[in-house]
């Protein structure tokens, strides 16, 4: 495992996050030092090679650290609008990943949070995890009543760390947030959300609500939580079966097979934005498992994005307009979608949401009459204009948050789409969702 | 065969320990309601039920009953490992770390008594110190069973020979997590657990010279 250092006392982690604090503020010290000397273009070249520099070093030092900085790094990269695009590419590279368990840490984990042994609650318990979560590790159990469950259990002591280094980190980002690449607001919602996703009740009741809020969809399979065995460093929720989407490539399965893969999870994701207002916010791959049945499963929800139900019903304007993106109408609609979140887009905002929605219109042509038309998401030249005009837009700083977030999402979903090389009406699936 | 004196003499010894047994539970319970420092010999005496001179033939001071509980900790812990069959198999790591844990919840019941020991035991002229001839004796047992149990990691390849040192290092360590579980304040003193796991894999994986850099 290479780039482990272990976790030392808190004084070892402070002295490190301290250097690394002290190198980045260094870097954009240096860079506002230099940039009243600059000229326009030349401090926009000069910053964004700070941004890259800081990104990288960053991203190596949280990866020698371990422990939740590296989750703060991930989440930077996924939430935050504020950050330069050079430095969310380098932190979104970050995985989180808490250390291993033993079985005999396991049990004692296990004890501390349900005060009995593993034997005591489940028929079956097995001392060894069958897959790897970013703060602890799953393991498989058989209850009582014979079901299969699946039990996740924290690495201990991953809630203190993160409130310790939030501490650290609001002291150390001051020269970042004097020179406005990052907000006390900012850090303050990582620390909120991070500090929810070390609290595994929080997780069951996000699944309950999937649970209640997904039942429209036949193909998606969710967990089911055994509350009773379930505590904040403990998760118990029955076994979701299926394999990982390379897994399930692997058996080489039919473009039939691949493009009704494809329609569901284009459908499962529309469905969440348009429907339920509340997105699965970790759209990682391992999140999701496929069956030959079609079905999909996910899994982990630490992370679950939530937006106001007013901002939904003016961002689904933008889906499958049929306008021109020069008419009143269109522009019309983005300063409505910006006044939901009480800010106005500027004309550069405008001009690029307008390139972006022309893309949207490849992907989801809004013409009734081509509803059926099969989109190949297969093709490598769509992937690279996707992934290029999200570049663009996500270094824009106009974007707004929500917009930002989404469009993240909808990489992974499109990432999926282009592996499963679906073929799918992915307007028509989108049009239902939208009750036209 | 026994004889009638070595029956005696058994019965003897038995009855000892019985009541040395005794004398350690009750001043326990009053070192838990009073602390280690405030409780006296004769206030233990008397709960007892016998005489202060006759608590002296048992436990000539109050550090000699910390001792004697430390000795049945050790007995105890060493007792339990022995009966554990998937542990004999499991990675050094692994063994220590169940070994410590054991003796931390052994301790747990009597979490402010230990407190009050360890601070005691910075007293060099106190038999709790390290340095004490009595305290060297009982370190020797604890000392020959991690011994013991490092041999057998090496003999499996496990780990280098850590030679003479190897134990004595795992001793530091341990008295370096009691400190830490003594003032640990976290839930579940979660906290000294994570210590105690990642402090196990550096140690471990120095052993075996997998750990350079400040990386494994």
């Amino acid at each position: 495992m290479a780039g482990y250092k272990a976790n030392k006392s808190s004084l070892g982690r402070a002295l490190d996050i301290g250097r690394m604090g002290a190198a980045v503020a260094g870097s954009y010290l240096g860079y506002l030092a230099q940039s009243a000397f600059l000229g326009t273009e030349a401090r926009q070249e000069k910053l964004k090679t700070t941004n890259k520099k800081v990104g990288v070093y960053a991203r190596e030092e949280m990866q020698t650290l371990k422990g939740p900085l590296m989750k703060i790094g991930q989440m930077l990269s996924m939430q935050s609008h504020a950050l330069p695009e050079e430095l969310i590419q380098e932190l979104s590279r970050l995985q989180m990943q808490a250390p291993g368990m033993h079985p005999s840490l396991v049990r004692v984990q296990f004890k501390n949070s349900l005060g009995k042994d593993p034997e005591d609650v489940f028929l079956e318990f097995d001392p060894e995890p069958f897959a790897a979560a970013s703060l602890g590790q799953v393991h498989r159990a058989v209850t009582y009543r014979g079901e299969t469950a699946a039990v996740k259990i924290q690495y201990p002591g991953i809630r203190d760390a993160v409130e310790q280094d939030f501490e650290i980190l609001k002291t150390l980002s001051l020269p970042a947030r004097w020179s406005g690449h990052m907000t006390r607001k900012v850090l303050e919602e990582l620390s909120t959300g991070i500090l929810l996703e070390t609290d595994y009740l929080n997780e069951a009741r996000n699944i309950e609500y999937f649970q209640k809020n997904l039942a429209g969809l036949d193909f998606v399979r969710l967990p089911r939580v055994y509350g009773r065995y379930s505590t904040d460093k403990v998760l118990a929720m029955s076994f979701v079966s299926g394999r990982h989407l390379d897994q399930w490539l692997a058996q080489n399965p039919s473009q039939r097979e691949r493009n009704r893969i494809g329609a569901n999870l284009m459908e499962l994701f529309h469905y969440q934005l348009l429907k339920m207002h509340a997105v699965h916010a970790d759209p990682h791959l391992g999140n999701y498992l496929f069956d030959s049945d079609g079905t999909v499963g996910l899994v982990d929800f630490g992370c679950v994005k939530r937006l106001s139900p007013q901002y939904v019903r003016v961002f689904s304007r933008l889906f499958l307009f049929n306008e021109s993106f020069d008419s009143d109408a269109y522009v019309q609609n983005l300063r409505d979608l910006y006044a939901a979140s009480g800010s106005r887009p500027g004309r550069e905002t405008i001009r690029i949401m307008r390139e972006f929605s022309g893309l949207y219109q490849k992907m989801f042509p809004p013409d009734p009459a081509q509803e059926d038309r099969l989109v190949d998401f297969g093709s490598p030249d769509f992937l690279r204009e996707i992934y290029e005009k999200s570049r663009r837009l996500a270094a824009h700083k106009g974007l707004l948050p929500e917009l930002l977030f989404i469009m993240r999402a909808e990489g992974g979903l499109y990432n999926a789409l282009h592996k499963l090389g679906a073929k799918i009406p992915s307007s028509r699936i989108v049009r239902k969702h939208l009750g036209r | 065969m026994k004889t009638a004196t070595g029956s005696r003499t058994g019965k003897r010894a038995r009855h000892k320990e019985k009541t040395k047994e005794k004398i350690l539970q009750i001043a326990l319970g009053l070192f838990r309601k009073k602390g280690f420092d405030h409780t006296t010999t004769k206030e233990i005496s008397r709960r007892a039920g016998i005489a202060e001179g006759t608590l002296f033939n048992y436990f000539k001071t109050k550090d000699d009953i910390a001792l004697y509980f430390f000795e049945s900790e050790t007995e105890s812990v060493i007792g339990w490992f022995g009966s554990q069959k998937r542990l004999q198999d499991a990675p050094l790591e692994e063994k220590l770390f169940a070994i410590i844990q054991k003796q931390l919840d052994y301790l747990a019941s009597y979490e402010s008594f230990i407190c009050s020991v360890l601070f005691r035991a910075f007293n060099p002229a106190s038999k709790l110190s390290p340095m004490s001839v009595e305290s060297q004796y009982l370190q020797s047992r604890y000392l020959r069973f991690i011994s013991g149990i490092i041999e057998e990691s090496v003999a499996k390849k496990e780990i280098n020979s850590l030679g003479y040192f190897g134990p004595y290092m795992f001793w530091i360590f341990y008295m370096g997590i009691l400190m830490h579980w003594a003032y640990d304040r976290s839930k579940n003193k979660e906290s000294t657990l994570a210590f105690l796991d990642r402090g196990l894999k550096i140690a471990v994986s120095i052993a075996n010279g997998r750990y350079s850099n400040g990386r494994l």
